[in-house]
């Protein structure tokens, strides 16, 4: 317990608790939920008023704002780090945020179904099926409670939704993914017969990778002893060295790039200097 | 409802599925595209069960529950999102989404020395045998620190590589990142007939996993 970092209380993070941000019990809490609604609702209503220049210098201040925070927090020394106790609240707060935002692609789902099933025809059954399995899912995995050890009966919603998790979830991930194998294949051959040096290469390190976590291929090398000088010729030792050294290093380079990038690409973000239309469209 | 009933459904339904998505392999069809599209509605149902236990749950309605009203603004915040439907008010999806942006920005510079800088330590490896160090290690360091300093070589934009050295380290760093795909090439494809072999497995064991 003693080696855990002491947290710092944010500026006027006492007082925020104490005074406004403290627990409310009956009445009191529906009032301050009431007023908090009203109070949003009245901030959007002046926001919707502001013309479009207005909206975008908002936006570049509070992008700014937003930045500034987490850069405060790592910039200045820990005594004296206004915002570090506001850390942990608003990575709670940030989580839920993003929770509440799963709708949006739920909303898009049920758009596009909804609309094949209204309009009928041969694919409205896989609409159908969608729907199922959505709500199959959501209803029963909502009230579905955990199996006990040595249980021999269960809740139907709990009976259901193991069928839909173990039963169809699990088999229809990881047959998917197994089918990958097969396209990955096709499309490689396609793509990598052998006409360029680069194609060659890889073709050659991905045969060899292979070979080296099958039985098959392990037994062509398996005459090499293991404590012999040449077991490094092994197939198996060369497909561990093809993954923790080459491999590992073309992977940190590529990897140090894109931290460059992406660090130039932050800056350019926070400062509000990216100016693709996404940005401009107030 | 049985336990041993419930067995029986998951083993049958595990078949079922796997049967039908397996089946594309000879020929698109109806059964495929059911259970397919099945497997999207199940991911998005159990998507949404995920995100309620582990992050709404307890992060948000319980808090909620035992008064801490300021909590109504997470909701109120996430609304904003939703405004992308209506063209009138999509700015303001626009606007929170920039500030998340900004935020993430800001994180950046933790990342950054987080996760780059103890990679850029652990780089320079030695390069000359000692008592510690076997010829053999200083083979594969060597070829590490090729391969890094190339590969960046190659990834590097600032400049023409029209100098001959450059150029050359960059064509060596293309090649070097070949072998590289190739091993994650390699890695992927194992990783999925592993999953095929299981599947198959499966299959083969439901006749003793139903009559048992």
């Amino acid at each position: 317990m003693g080696d855990q970092p002491q947290v710092v209380t944010g500026l006027f993070q006492t007082w925020f608790s104490e005074h406004l941000f403290c627990p409310l019990t009956g009445v009191w809490f529906w009032l301050a939920v009431l007023a908090s609604i009203l109070a949003f609702c009245g901030v959007l209503a002046v926001l919707q008023k502001l013309n479009s220049a207005a909206r975008r210098r908002l936006t570049v201040v509070c992008t700014f704002l937003a930045g500034l925070f987490y850069s405060l927090d790592f910039f200045c020394p820990e005594r004296w780090d206004p915002v570090q106790g506001y850390v942990q609240p608003l990575g709670n707060f940030l989580l839920v945020l993003s929770g509440f935002s799963i709708g949006l692609g739920i909303i898009n789902l049920v758009m596009v179904h909804g609309r094949r099933l209204a309009r009928g025809g041969g694919g409205a059954i896989n609409s159908v099926a969608f729907f199922l399995g959505f709500l199959g899912m959501l209803v029963f995995g909502l009230l579905a409670q955990p199996v006990e050890d040595g249980a021999t009966r269960v809740s139907f919603a709990t009976g259901v939704f193991e069928v839909l998790f173990r039963g169809l979830l699990n088999s229809l991930d990881a047959t998917t993914f197994a089918l990958l194998g097969f396209f990955i294949v096709t499309a490689a051959y396609r793509a990598f017969r052998i006409r360029t040096v680069e194609a060659g290469l890889m073709t050659v390190v991905a045969f060899l990778v292979m070979l080296g976590q099958v039985p098959a291929g392990q037994a062509l090398t398996a005459w090499i002893p293991e404590d012999h000088a040449l077991a490094l010729l092994r197939i198996e030792n060369i497909q561990n060295w093809l993954l923790t050294v080459p491999n590992t290093a073309a992977a940190r380079g590529i990897l140090f790039g894109s931290a460059v990038g992406g660090f130039a690409l932050s800056l350019r973000v926070w400062l509000s200097l990216e100016q693709g239309s996404y940005f401009r469209e107030m | 409802m049985e336990l041993r009933t419930v067995e029986l459904l998951v083993t049958l339904t595990g078949a079922l599925a796997t049967i039908a998505i397996l089946s594309v392999v000879f020929k698109e069809n109806a059964l495929y595209r059911f259970f397919e599209h099945l497997f999207i509605g199940i991911a998005a149902g159990y998507g949404v069960v995920v995100t309620w236990n582990d992050a709404l749950g307890p992060n948000w309605y319980q808090p909620l529950r035992e008064g801490q009203w300021y909590w109504v603004f997470a909701p109120l915040l996430a609304l904003l999102f939703y405004s992308v439907f209506f063209p009138k008010y999509a700015w303001l999806s626009r606007f929170l989404i920039s500030v998340l942006f900004g935020l993430g920005a800001g994180q950046v510079f933790r990342g950054f020395s987080t996760q780059v800088f103890p990679q850029v330590t652990s780089s320079f490896v030695p390069l000359w045998p000692s008592a510690a160090v076997s010829w053999g290690q200083v083979f594969s360091n060597l070829v590490f620190v090729v391969t890094l300093v190339s590969v960046m070589a190659y990834f590097f934009f600032s400049f023409r590589h029209g100098h001959k050295a450059v150029a050359g380290t960059a064509q060596l760093g293309r090649w070097l990142l070949m072998i590289a795909f190739g091993a994650i090439f390699g890695s992927t494809v194992m990783g999925r007939f592993s999953l095929l072999i299981d599947r198959i497995q499966f299959l083969l064991d439901v006749p003793g996993l139903l009559f048992k």
